[in-house]
């Protein structure tokens, strides 16, 4: 079975205690800082991903570190994971976690790509109204693509919404040409 | 011929005019892993199976397995440019290709694009690729002869329009041959014809192509080839996109002939597919469903009822066997699939025995309903006394002294054997396979040296053809003939001819 797999029951799981508990925003900032750490910090993620060491010594290395900062509930999971020998499906995890955890509290991150940065006043302006359409508290992550040359390309989950200058350069093309 | 500027500038304001750019909404995923013509997509979670998917690069792919968390396509095309995290488009469409009267005469690949440089092909639509098989209903019997042109064929294993015959037989022994003449005598026959390369060598393609078209073959003839340097999944779908536009036709209530060569090769692509697929292996590494891949494409071929136009596809596959090993999985998946088989035996192929047919172990299931009443009158007990004669042959081996009536039936086996022999691209006519048999029945060629029995029946042939072409019609016709028509006029006329053939 995939990782993906995997990482969607540990994060389902996680996520339905934590609703439980009403603890879904600290579970989400303290997924995100470990994810943060683990990134910047290459000697620790070594340490975690580690085969030989034993489980119960980075267990205590991370109990010691974590401890103190992050939710329990957290903490237990992370414990469960080193446990259980998968800590090869955290970023399965915490992606599927926080995708869970997003809609549950009504917020939709959306891929914005335009040819060039427009002004926070139309950023602001633009997910506004698309809140409106999508019904979902909507956040803007903007891309900067030039050579997309006009217009904007949206990515909201599975779907794309190309309403960009180049698609439609390249529809005309098609349409000049007649090919279907 | 010139072609102006206002033209062009014409042509230009017309398309510009008439365009309005749309907003492009797509569910997409992104590629996992790519490799050896499979790519592996995270995403397109409302993927179908079968559904066309079109990759950042143009190219398109075919989804075969949808799984958990990702979906299993093959692609139809160059894949060497995609790369991991490339984006992968749904169409919201099942494979199809384009069909239509302009396909007649081309050469088209496994999707429908021309290969033979002769521009776009015209089409008048797009046919899905897999589509079910006609029900019962939707069909009636095999009732319709399919002339090969081969006598050994039309006497002994008759075809019928709409009938599944395999040919089979190891490598060298005439497989094609057979396909490929059998074309050559559907012209004037108003039956359209397919011929499905799968993973042949191009330059066998090419002198097929070359063989189709100096004999005029090729103005009622489609070449579907998926060669064997494409990548599997072309080879995969070639048989069903010759399928699909052999079952346009028939739908029209045209006849179609249709030649799959070869299915083991598809099956080997088929495998090859699944295994990269990670589909569980079987008997022999093919996965659990290649039955189902040949079935589902044989079974499209049919004779319609009347209500549905009596268009009819009768289906040729060919499989290549290891050392005459009918008994290896795929050959007999496929014997059981048609309804008979031709089976082709090196040993007589060497022996100068040309179309190497076995005639102890080839049969046709339904074609006999379809034969004519002339050709069952003088066939009908050609099989047993062609059986006799190898029982008699292998016995007479062991020993020289032969009873005069064994000497007899040897001798006429003999001469039977020399009349179903045929040289390439030579097919009879229905009232020349009869008016031959019925020569060498009766005995009339006892007489005659074995090797000049191929040149008397030629000569016999083209003298009634001058002479008595009506003779020679109502032979091929597909009224019973009568004993005195026989007696009086057939054997007449024979005595006649011999008498002026000995004495040249």
């Amino acid at each position: 079975m995939s990782n993906i797999n995997i990482g969607l029951r540990y994060a389902t799981a996680l996520f339905e205690v934590a609703k439980e508990q009403q603890n879904l925003t600290n579970v989400v900032s303290d997924l995100l800082a470990l994810q943060e750490a683990l990134e910047r910090e290459p000697a620790i993620l070594e340490i975690w991903n580690d085969k030989h060491l034993a489980r119960i010594k980075i267990k205590e290395m991370f109990r010691g570190a974590l401890e103190s900062f992050v939710h329990p509930l957290t903490m237990r999971f992370i414990e469960l994971l080193i446990d259980k020998r998968r800590t090869c499906i955290l970023d399965d995890a915490i992606r599927s976690f926080l995708f869970m955890a997003d809609a549950e509290r009504g917020l939709l991150y959306v891929d914005m790509t335009v040819a060039e940065r427009p002004s926070q006043k139309a950023i602001n302006y633009f997910a506004r109204d698309l809140s409106k359409v999508m019904k979902k508290q909507v956040h803007l992550d903007i891309t900067i693509k030039p050579e997309i040359l006009g217009g904007f390309i949206l990515m909201i989950n599975d779907y794309r919404i190309d309403k960009s200058y180049r698609n439609s350069l390249e529809q005309l093309e098609k349409s000049i040409i007649g090919v279907e | 011929m010139g072609i102006h500027a206002d033209e062009i500038t014409n042509i230009l304001k017309e398309r510009l005019a008439g365009f309005s750019p749309k907003t492009e909404m797509a569910e997409i995923g992104k590629i996992l892993q790519v490799g050896d013509g499979i790519a592996h997509i995270y995403g397109l979670t409302h993927a179908m199976a079968g559904e066309v998917i079109e990759f950042s690069n143009g190219t398109y792919g075919m989804v075969l397995n949808l799984e958990e968390d990702n979906v299993g396509c093959i692609i139809l095309g160059p894949y060497t440019e995609l790369r991991e995290g490339d984006i992968a488009k749904r169409t919201g469409r099942i494979v199809d290709l384009p069909v239509g009267e302009g396909l007649i005469g081309r050469v088209v690949n496994a999707i429908g694009d021309p290969l033979d440089g002769q521009g776009p092909v015209q089409f008048e639509e797009y046919y899905p690729m897999e589509t079910p098989a006609p029900g019962v209903l939707d069909r009636k019997s095999v009732n319709r002869p399919l002339q090969t042109g081969i006598i050994a064929i039309d006497s002994l294993v008759p075809i019928g329009r709409g009938q599944r015959e395999l040919i089979i037989g190891d490598r060298q022994t005439g497989k094609t041959a057979i396909a490929i003449d059998t074309i050559i005598n559907q012209k004037d026959k108003d039956v359209i014809c397919i011929y499905v390369a799968i993973g042949q060598k191009q330059s066998t393609v090419v002198g097929i192509i070359k063989d189709l078209r100096e004999l005029g073959a090729m103005e009622y003839t489609t070449i579907v080839v998926a060669s064997a340097s494409e990548p599997a999944p072309m080879l995969y779908i070639a048989p069903y996109a010759g399928c699909a536009i052999g079952e346009y036709f028939m739908k029209q209530g045209k006849d179609v002939l249709i030649i799959y060569d070869d299915l083991t090769k598809h099956a080997v692509a088929y495998r090859e597919i699944s295994l990269l697929l990670k589909r569980p292996p079987g008997r022999e590494a093919f996965p659990g469903d290649v039955f189902y891949l040949h079935s589902r494409l044989l079974e499209r071929s049919a004779q319609l009822s009347d209500e549905l136009g009596a268009g009819s596809m009768t289906a040729l596959p060919i499989v290549e066997t290891q050392a005459g090993d009918v008994s290896a999985y795929i050959p007999t998946n496929i014997i059981s699939i048609t309804d008979g088989q031709i089976f082709l035996e090196a040993d007589l192929f060497f022996a100068g025995i040309r179309p190497a047919i076995n005639p102890g172990i080839s049969v046709s299931r339904v074609g006999g309903a379809a034969q004519t009443k002339p050709m069952k009158q003088v066939s009908g007990t050609l099989r047993i006394d062609l059986a006799q004669y190898r029982e008699m042959a292998a016995f007479a081996q062991f020993g020289s002294d032969l009873d005069k009536t064994t000497k007899e039936k040897l001798d006429r086996g003999i001469r039977i054997m020399e009349v179903l022999k045929q040289g390439r691209y030579t097919p009879y006519k229905v009232g020349e396979q009869v008016l031959m048999l019925y020569t060498v029945n009766k005995g009339f060629l006892d007489k005659i040296a074995v090797n000049k029995i191929n040149n008397c029946l030629k000569a016999m042939s083209e003298y009634l053809q001058h002479s008595d072409p009506a003779l020679l019609e109502m032979l091929g016709g597909s009224e019973k003939l009568s004993e005195d028509f026989m007696y009086d006029k057939l054997e007449h006329v024979i005595k006649d001819f011999l008498a002026t053939y000995r004495a040249k």
